[in-house]
């Protein structure tokens, strides 16, 4: 989401959103939570699609990552409205080398270029921003900067970027021993609280920051902190609480197992239906059995001169 | 596509409740008759009753720095390649969270979206940076 300052009549917006909040059906509305100093001033903001680079804003457009919270069963109450998607919006800052680091890997060029050519995806219109928001100052931190008269050329260096993503591990693994709040999964929460050595911080500070990385990246990071990223082998696929899972415990080759008999499980869980339906199947079979000694007694009954039970109800129908 | 969101600083201030449960409604509801919050001072912890079921619930602070913002597209678009417009129809800076039976825990998943936003601030941080995000942050 990058920040747009359009001149735009404050009446003009008020009157909008009055006349919006008075509406009565509030499909197609979002719960948001949004930087004051963007939300706070008259004007309005585009949201942008990016791409993703698993897949510090210095300049005068400031870059924000848009994540719902998602735990379900929940529904939010909005003032006098029910309004059934419970999600949670929350917008935070992005710093932008992720996602130039991101490009520029995959490019994979030796030759310097245009910092707006460089930066520019195709598919994703919106990563023109992109050049705009990374001052040639910044994109030192990951790049050979040449300056030509005004026309700014980029080279990807990869030892900057290495130690550039090595000093935000450092920050946050340093803040994250200073909170007792869990970020990651719950599994992680317990073992920080447990052990809570450097390396467990550590581990897990790599582990955030390869989030936004693509996987020959996070893979070097990984290596030169020492950190053990399991997993590699799922394709890529792992997801944050997986990957904390994962990392934190040496697996015995029990819990492999058993791992890898849950990942069977969830893989197989649209083929499970047949299983199902024979464990159903089975179910009936035994009550069919319970009801055979029953059924036995009232066949051993004396039925001779008793008339069928169909014949009482055809019988009152033949007297109306 | 582009999505544009139109700001208004004078949207009105919202009374949130995100609840433990998920209502298949979208629309009008006399909320403020029906769902009695009794709220105990000292603990904090908010009491309500929805549908016969207990619900405890705790007030969630918007973090410094950001805002609670209702955003709602007007006119829904036809195609995904048209530009769309969301207007903030209201805002909020604190929300009531509940949970079924017992108060909801610094675990809880929204709580830990919210603390997310502090860990992202440094992540996404450079120690240069003009205005260090957080006062934690070591200045270089």
């Amino acid at each position: 989401m990058s920040v747009r300052a359009s001149a735009r009549a404050a009446d003009a917006a008020a009157k909008k959103a009055a006349s919006t909040t008075s509406m009565a059906a509030p499909q197609g509305q979002w719960v948001c939570l949004m930087p004051e100093a963007v939300v706070a001033r008259e004007g309005s903001t585009s949201l942008a699609t990016m791409p993703h680079p698993r897949t510090a804003p210095d300049g005068k457009v400031q870059l924000y990552e848009l994540q719902s919270c998602d735990s379900q069963p929940r529904s939010w109450f909005v003032g006098q409205t029910v309004q059934q998607d419970g999600r949670l919006f929350v917008s935070t800052l992005i710093d932008p080398l992720f996602l130039a680091l991101g490009i520029l890997t995959r490019l994979d060029s030796k030759m310097f270029l245009d910092i707006t050519q460089a930066l520019d995806v195709q598919d994703f219109p919106a990563t023109r921003v992109l050049s705009t928001c990374i001052s040639p100052q910044s994109a030192e931190r990951i790049c050979d900067v040449k300056d030509l008269g005004g026309l700014v050329v980029i080279r990807l260096n990869q030892e900057r970027a290495d130690n550039w993503l090595q000093g935000k591990v450092t920050r946050l693994a340093a803040y994250l021993k200073t909170t007792t709040v869990a970020v990651g999964s719950a599994v992680q929460a317990s073992s920080l609280q447990r052990a809570g050595t450097e390396a467990d911080y550590l581990k897990y500070a790599v582990g955030m920051i390869s989030e936004y990385l693509d996987p020959t990246c996070s893979a070097r990071l990984a290596e030169r902190n020492g950190v053990q990223l399991v997993e590699e082998k799922r394709a890529g696929k792992a997801t944050h609480s997986e990957r904390f899972a994962d990392e934190d415990k040496e697996e015995t080759p029990e819990e492999a197992a058993k791992r890898a008999k849950e990942d069977e499980f969830f893989k197989s869980t649209p083929k499970a239906k047949p299983a199902e339906q024979a464990e159903k199947a089975s179910d009936e079979e035994i009550c069919k059995v319970k009801l055979t000694s029953v059924q036995r007694s009232l066949a051993k009954a004396d039925t001779k001169g008793v008339k069928p039970i169909s014949s009482f109800f055809g019988g009152v129908g033949k007297k109306k | 596509m582009e999505i544009t969101v139109e700001h208004n600083t004078r949207a009105a201030q919202l009374a949130m409740h995100s609840l433990p449960c998920s209502i298949d409604h979208n629309g009008p509801a006399n909320i403020s008759s029906y769902f009695l919050v009794e709220s105990d001072t000292a603990s904090g912890v908010h009491a309500a009753k929805f549908r016969g079921r207990q619900l405890a619930g705790i007030t969630a602070q918007v973090p410094s720095g950001l805002v609670g913002a209702l955003l709602r597209e007007s006119r829904p678009a036809l195609t995904d390649q048209e530009a769309r417009t969301l207007d903030v129809a209201g805002q909020f800076r604190e929300f009531t969270l509940w949970n079924l039976e017992t108060p909801p825990t610094a675990q809880a998943d929204m709580m830990r979206a919210l603390h997310a936003i502090e860990v992202a601030a440094i992540l996404h941080g450079n120690d240069d940076d003009p205005q260090p995000p957080q006062s934690e942050t070591p200045s270089a």
